[in-house]
């Protein structure tokens, strides 16, 4: 996979791959495809039911890369994701026996179910890129990329995350009903076999790492940069938002931007990147304040806002020669 | 973001109404002041409400708005300057800067109208922005209050009849609000529910304004509580406000032969009383003068008559001038008007005076020439001399060469002449050696600040009052009479012999006219004398000169010409017969720093009051200062006429520019796709469909390729983001054809239709 071309035909033979298993979710697909080239991980907040843990699965099995699902429950231990050492009886040593959290793709299943001490296990490996078990820390793999879902946390038995660990997904996304004609197609071919076993992977762990660094070199204008900056900025002074984006998230954004352009087979980030990342790096990221319940506002809605009111730099204010 | 579909058509109805408004208002204004030009105001207010709609930024306006004050003021005081001349601008700023220096050292009462109307205009134009914000804020109750109460103090207070403006301003300030009220309204979702609404609140609106109207018009009204408000008050000193020096009273002024009382105030009567065609430079018209001061006015002594049919008498019982005085055999044509009085005016030293049909008589003592008859004569014919006085002769004339004769008479002062006046004619006198130095020094200091030029409220002086001695030191403000009179009495006072001189100023320049002279077609300037030229100055003798003329009245400038040495040569020789006096105007050469230049009549029938033209002087000949206010102004004209044009055809003839830029745009560089990319988008933008600020630029072009059914902006756009958001600077992707294919497809359809009913069709599809 040298040339540009062939790239940007893989991932679009990725996305066509998972959408066969996930029926009229492109736009889902291709968002946690962005993460997973802008090397961030991905939260689906959703309703039980709607695919999240299908669609998860069926990304992961389109990578020929190291596969491992959490089920989270409240009575997982961090140890249980971490690994453990145990004493080796045979040799008369402690040895490290990896947890489920030492792969290259994790499939975190309903992580608010679990217990904070558990989830910040997962966390740190997500932030750092190591883990620390039993004093010893230990490198996790080049591609490690979580795929964590759960359920809104009006429901019951749930343990929100906290904001700091929420700022560690890069995408926070959810998935919602499909269309009535996209759950009819599903109704029409409901399989007598589970879809996700047909599934070949696409792409290699080295595939990945090489698209990443693809990714890495899109080009970003100043005027891009300053259009970020003005939106982040703007998230800061919203008379509604009590905390605004950090520098974590802006560098996420930056990241989810070049992701998004690279997927459009461009080499240079337009202003409908942004556009387009904004709703999904930033919504979660920002806490309101408590008037902006009065007003019935969600942060979603107030990023929108945002948006619609930031100008979109297009140089065509300089004077015609 | 939602506007009225026309609601650019009802902001400028709105303005309209609130530019008329002010109209309405100023009016009485300029009726009853000396500003009686209707067109300026309207003028001034049409451009500054016009640029108060098109939202140009302030300061334009504020820079506009000062040159129409310019304007204004040279329209009232300076017209017979080119507009385009500095030296009125100099005048109007030392006029402006001496009346704060009055105002300053508290002095109100000194400011001069110049002054006032330089407030004046300077106060409408603060209104004028005063009204921008009122409309902008949409404070308009308080800017319509404020026009009716304006309106009912103007019917109250002055001698304006308001009543039909009062209704004129109630319409137009309960239109207005309801224009407001209307655009203010809460949107209907359709353009067409839009339109109906519309039609119906604004028959609505007027009808209730009609019976409103109807209503007032009918309903019993009391008769005014006070006779005469206007009288009422001006017992608590605002008579100013009708009295003043710059509003017009009513009393009339003609010639009149009695000068045995002066004083009082006088009126401005415009009747005509004759036209004077003159080969020569514009002079005062002399009827006759004065010897004997009574200390009330001056004397008519027993008329002593000499016949006058031969030259020979004529020039000898007339003679004003000595040896030494150079003079140009000029001719004047008089038609005297049915209202004029029997008189026989004369300019310069007369050399043959003809009237067909009749014979004519001299007053030996006043130089009063009249037909025997002493009936009105329809028209004179006059040889007359123009005197070029040598300055330089002038300087060396003292007193002990005066003839005796002339001693005993023009040396004449009342017995009873108070001592301040003496005093001061030998003070002002003192430090000058030649005669011509102390007449300046006593005519200088008669024009000077301290004496106000008045025709209106001018205190008669009491029973035991001397008329100079009242004007010098008491009132300080009168006119001509008051002027030339204490002239007199001052040099008299300082030994200098003098006289008092009554006639008529120039006039009025009316244009050039043939007349048959001796048999002979010449072109003569002709000038409109009215009874507001009636006019009185002083006379000097200067031995080896003659008589010599000085006015010492401020606002008329001096009639006579002065040669310094420099230029004698020249006056002698284009002595005889000048037609146009072009060359003479190298004679008008003044001297001395304080003689105004001289003034010319200039084309302008719109000021009524002469007074306010003595103000006015120039240097340059009638012709000349005529041409270039006409050139200015049609310039002007034309410059607005074509920049309207200009904006109101903007569209067309910016598609066409743009069309054609697009055309010849090569596109070899990436700059040169840049450019063309951002015309067509301007050019979409002409044709309704505009970018948003946040609206990205594929946002934009989905969007205008769904209107149009083509993709012709979306590909456009791609390879412009290329080159802005890549920083590519290479060759452009797209080739030269395919811009030019895609750009014409854009441009092609263009909006024949409206864009919002192509948006709709688009919905409906």
């Amino acid at each position: 996979m040298n040339s540009s071309v062939e790239a940007h035909h893989i991932i679009s033979e990725l996305i066509d791959h998972v959408e066969t298993v996930v029926v009229g979710k492109r736009r889902v697909v291709k968002l946690i495809t962005v993460a997973l080239l802008a090397g961030g991980h991905v939260l689906i907040e959703d309703i039980p039911g709607v695919g999240k843990t299908v669609l998860v699965h069926a990304i992961a099995k389109s990578i020929g890369a190291d596969f491992k699902r959490i089920q989270f429950t409240p009575d997982l231990l961090p140890s249980d994701i971490t690994g453990l050492t145990i004493y080796n009886q045979k040799n008369a040593q402690f040895e490290f026996r990896p947890g489920p959290l030492m792969g290259n793709i994790i499939l975190a299943d309903e992580i608010n179910r679990t217990s904070p001490k558990t989830q910040s296990a997962l966390l740190e490996g997500m932030a750092e890129g190591h883990i620390t078990v039993d004093g010893v820390t230990r490198e996790l793999p080049d591609l490690f990329f979580v795929m964590a879902t759960q359920n809104p946390i009006e429901y019951e038995g749930t343990y929100p995350l906290p904001e700091a660990q929420l700022d560690r997904f890069l995408l926070k996304l959810s998935i919602g009903y499909p269309d009535r004609r996209d759950e009819l197609s599903l109704l029409d071919r409901v399989p007598d076999h589970n879809p996700l076993s047909n599934l070949k992977p696409i792409l290699s762990v080295d595939d990945v790492l090489y698209l990443r660094r693809q990714v890495a070199s899109v080009y970003v204008s100043k005027e891009m940069k300053n259009y970020l900056m003005d939106i982040i900025q703007a998230t800061r002074e919203h008379p509604l938002i009590a905390l605004g984006v950090s520098p974590r998230g802006t560098i996420g954004l930056l990241r989810a931007v070049q992701a998004i352009a690279f997927i459009e087979q461009r080499e240079y980030v337009i202003p409908d990147d942004v556009k387009a990342a904004v709703p999904y790096v930033l919504a979660h990221r920002i806490i309101l304040k408590q008037e902006a319940a009065y007003e019935n506002r969600e942060p979603l809605s107030i990023i929108q806002e945002i948006i619609s009111k930031t100008k979109v730099p297009v140089s065509l204010k300089e004077p015609i020669e | 973001m939602n506007e009225r579909p026309f609601s650019r058509v009802i902001t400028a109805i709105i303005y309209a109404l609130a530019g008329f408004l002010l109209w309405l208002c100023a009016r009485p204004l300029i009726e009853l002041t000396i500003l009686n030009s209707q067109s300026l105001l309207v003028i001034f207010i049409v451009v500054m409400i016009l640029m108060f709609y098109l939202r140009m930024p302030n300061w334009l306006c504020a820079i506009v708005c000062g040159m129409l004050v310019l304007h204004a003021m040279h329209h009232y005081f300076f017209y017979t300057y080119p507009i385009l001349s500095a030296d009125w601008l100099i005048q109007l700023g030392e006029g402006i800067s001496q009346n704060i220096e009055y105002l300053w050292h508290g002095q109100p009462t000194e400011e001069s109208d110049l002054f006032s109307a330089f407030l004046f205009f300077l106060l409408f134009g603060l209104i004028l922005f005063a009204i921008r914000y009122w409309l902008q804020k949409g404070r308009l109750v308080l800017f319509t209050s404020l026009a009716v109460l304006s309106g009912v103090l103007m019917d109250t207070f002055t001698v304006y009849d308001g009543s039909k403006t009062m209704i004129g301003i109630v319409v137009c300030a309960l239109l207005l609000l309801s224009m407001w009220k209307w655009k203010n309204f809460p949107l209907k979702n359709t353009e067409k529910k839009e339109l109906k609404s519309g039609f119906s609140w604004i028959a609505a609106t007027s009808s209730i304004i009609a019976v409103i109207v109807v209503l007032a018009l009918l309903m019993p009204k009391p008769e005014s509580r006070w006779a005469a408000s206007s009288d009422y008050l001006s017992g608590f000193g605002l008579s100013l406000f009708q009295n003043g020096p710059f509003f017009s009273g009513n009393q009339r002024i003609g010639y009149d032969d009695d000068d045995s009382r002066l004083g009082g105030s006088i009126g401005m009567d415009q009747t005509p009383l004759f036209t004077a065609a003159i080969s020569g430079n514009p002079g005062y018209w002399r009827v006759a003068h004065k010897d004997h001061y009574t200390g009330r006015g001056w004397s008519n002594n027993e008329p002593f008559y000499l016949p006058a049919s031969a030259a020979k008498t004529l020039a000898s019982n007339l003679s004003l001038y000595e040896d030494q005085t150079k003079t140009n055999k000029q001719t004047a044509v008089l038609h005297f008007s049915k209202a004029s009085p029997a008189i026989l005016p004369y300019s310069g030293e007369p050399m043959q005076i003809t009237v067909p049909g009749k014979q004519l008589k001299i007053e030996q003592t006043t130089g009063q020439v009249l037909p025997i008859d002493e009936k009105r004569v329809s028209s004179e014919q006059l040889a007359y001399a123009e005197p070029v006085y040598q300055t330089s002769i002038l300087r060396k004339a003292t007193s002990e060469s005066d003839p005796e004769i002339i001693r005993e008479h023009y040396l004449q002062v009342p017995q009873d002449l108070p001592d301040r006046v003496r005093a001061l004619g030998q003070r002002l006198t003192a430090g000058h050696t030649n005669r011509y130095d102390q007449v300046k020094a006593v005519v200088n200091y008669l024009r000077s600040s301290r004496f106000r030029y008045s025709t209106e409220q001018i205190p008669r002086p009491s029973q035991n009052q001397d008329y100079v001695d009242q004007f010098l030191f008491d009132s300080k403000v009168g006119y001509c009479d008051n002027f030339s009179t204490s002239m007199v009495v001052l040099l008299r006072s300082a030994g200098i012999p003098a006289r008092w001189v009554k006639g008529f100023t120039s006039g009025e320049f009316q244009g050039q006219v043939q007349e048959k002279v001796n048999g002979k077609n010449m072109d003569l300037n002709q000038y409109q004398i009215t009874n507001a030229d009636a006019h009185s100055w002083g006379e000097v003798y200067f031995p080896g000169s003659g008589w010599v003329t000085f006015e010492p009245t401020p606002s008329f400038s001096d009639p006579s010409q002065f040669a310094s040495a420099s230029t004698n040569n020249d006056s002698e020789g284009s002595s005889s017969e000048q037609p146009s006096g072009s060359s003479e105007r190298a004679q008008s050469q003044q001297d001395g720093a304080a003689q105004q230049p001289e003034k010319q009549p200039a084309d302008h029938s719109a000021n009524k009051d002469s007074d306010q033209k003595k103000n006015a002087s120039a240097n340059n000949s009638p012709g000349v200062g005529m041409n270039w206010f006409r050139i200015g102004w049609i310039a002007l004209i034309v410059l607005l006429i074509g920049a309207l044009a200009a904006l109101v055809t903007r569209k067309k003839w910016l598609r066409a520019i743009y069309r054609w830029k697009i055309k010849k745009n090569p596109l070899h560089s990436t700059q040169d796709f840049r450019n063309g990319y951002r015309l067509l988008l301007r050019m979409l933008e002409l044709n309704g469909v505009k970018r948003l600020d946040t609206e990205t630029l594929r946002e934009f072009a989905t969007r205008v390729c769904h209107q149009n059914n083509g993709n012709a902006l979306l590909l456009l756009t791609e390879c412009y983001e290329r080159i802005i958001y890549m920083n590519d600077n290479r060759i452009p992707s797209m080739s030269a054809e395919r811009f030019h294919t895609l750009a014409d497809q854009l441009i092609a359809d263009e909006p024949n239709a409206h864009p919002q009913e192509r948006l709709n069709k688009h919905k409906e599809k």
